[in-house]
């Protein structure tokens, strides 16, 4: 245990982040993108794009999953992971880049079965990997 | 503490309102903004000394190449820029059936069959002067989400005959020539193939990647079309049995096409579908239709709602919007027959 560990256990973080409250949240938007697709589905003439079939498992795989490990490796009622404490800001900008990342496939699925694209949506790829990485790195760089 | 939570509950407000608010903006964008239009008739000009049109092209976006052409379309500009329709005195010349048109140099006849489960609308056209067939613009303009229905486009150029176009209105890439202008250049892929109308009647299937549009338009190309898939092709059918648009279509639709019997004698299809009455055809069963109507060259168009075929003023098909709703779809551009 290192000491950024034992700081963190130290004080109560749960405020800042609790997996326990992050689940549900995530399971919620995971459920709410299935739906969306399976009505969409039926509005569409059975032309389908994978950015819409697969909405769901960008907070799936980014969120809900993360949430899920993170909650077995949670201490008592402390958030401490590997040592690092995860601080507002990267969890700010970790849901930034779940977000546009899911909105950019949500997006690209209409235009795709409408048969048109855009640039616009186009470079919210970048951007929500921007968001997304960066949030990353700021867990792992803080102190 | 109190101000520091404040603080922070303001991100994800902020950062939803931006992020909702750009979204909004790039549908709107994409669907209902008009915007890259140039006005067809400002940018040709009638030359009626040599009965062709000159026609000075300058592509929109990263295309800024300026290219001349004189083509040999007399009639180009026959669509009038303000949308008056055309000499009604030319229609009373004609002999006009609910069925046929026949006129000086202009022979159309349209059958209707049924094929497939599908009802299918075809025309076979003779033309003495091939530059009858052009293309017709929503509003006389070029551009992004600028759209009319068929019916209306072919009446604000006079058609005899109009089927709808690839819509190029509403996609950002893919080669657009119209009458001899060269709209846009950038190809979608190096895999898509397009229809090309040349000025001396002709057509052919080019693929993206072998050819720019600034050199189709040196070679006298006067349309470019980019949907597809081509159909047939030298004769001989080109799609396989299960292709569909990029994969992801449904097998059986309304569909539009168009093709080439010989230099002057044509063939535009379409065929209703989503109806109980109408199943609609895949783009192998509608290769098998133009073929069978003698196509050496045949190119599949835009379909599904897209799909109409107006003949001397009437919709002849039952085009569906929004599912199975027999209605008219505002489209960018129709494939047309000028008197």
């Amino acid at each position: 245990m290192n000491e950024n560990m034992e700081k963190a256990q130290a004080v109560d973080y749960s405020y800042i982040y609790n997996p326990k409250k992050a689940v549900p949240g995530y399971a919620g938007i995971t459920a709410f993108c299935l739906v969306f697709f399976l009505i969409y589905r039926i509005f569409s003439h059975n032309v389908y794009s994978v950015f819409m079939t697969y909405l769901f498992a960008w907070p799936l795989v980014l969120g809900l999953v993360p949430a899920l490990i993170l909650l077995i490796l949670k201490t008592k009622n402390q958030v401490a992971y590997y040592g690092h404490i995860p601080s507002r800001g990267c969890l700010n900008l970790y849901r930034s880049g779940i977000a546009i990342l899911t909105m950019s496939s949500l997006l690209k699925g209409v235009f795709e079965i409408a048969g048109t694209g855009s640039a616009f949506q186009l470079v919210m790829w970048p951007a929500g990997a921007f968001f997304l990485v960066a949030g990353i790195i700021d867990f792992f760089l803080a102190d | 503490m109190n101000s520091k939570k404040k603080k922070i509950k303001l991100y994800p407000i902020i950062f939803s309102i931006i992020l909702l608010g750009y979204s909004l903006f790039t549908v709107l964008d994409t669907f209902v903004i008009a915007h890259d239009t140039v006005k067809l008739s400002e940018v040709t000009s009638t030359d009626s000394a040599s009965t062709g049109i000159t026609t000075t092209a300058s592509t929109t976006g990263s295309n800024s190449s300026d290219t001349s052409l004189t083509a040999s379309t007399d009639s180009a500009t026959s669509s009038d820029s303000t949308g008056t329709s055309s000499d009604s005195s030319t229609a009373s010349d004609a002999t006009v059936t609910d069925s046929t048109y026949e006129a000086d140099g202009v022979k159309i006849t349209i059958t209707t069959k049924v094929v497939d489960n599908t009802t299918v609308y075809i025309a076979d056209i003779y033309l003495d002067d091939p530059s009858k067939l052009l293309s017709g613009l929503a509003n006389d303009t070029l551009g992004r989400n600028v759209s009319d229905t068929t019916s209306n486009i072919a009446s604000d150029v006079g058609a005899i005959l109009a089927i709808n176009g690839d819509y190029y209105g509403f996609r950002d890439t893919g080669y657009c020539m119209r009458n001899g202008y060269l709209y846009r250049s950038t190809k979608t892929s190096d895999d898509q193939e397009d229809l090309v109308v040349y000025s001396d009647g002709t057509m052919a299937i080019i693929n993206e990647g072998d050819v720019t549009a600034e050199e189709l338009q040196s070679a006298g190309a006067t349309q470019i079309y980019s949907f597809g898939p081509a159909l047939v092709n030298n004769g001989k059918i080109s799609v396989s049995e299960n292709e569909e648009i990029s994969g992801k279509s449904m097998t059986s639709n309304p569909r539009t096409a168009i093709g080439m019997v010989s230099t002057g004698h044509y063939v535009m299809v379409v065929s209703d579908g989503r109806t109980s009455e109408s199943e609609g055809l895949s783009l192998y069963e509608l290769a098998e239709v133009m073929q069978d109507a003698g196509c050496t060259v045949a190119y599949n168009l835009d379909g599904g709602g897209s799909s109409t075929m107006v003949f001397n003023g009437t919709v002849i098909n039952k085009p569906t919007t929004n599912g199975n709703r027999i209605s008219e779809r505002a489209v960018s551009d129709i494939i047309y027959i000028a008197q």
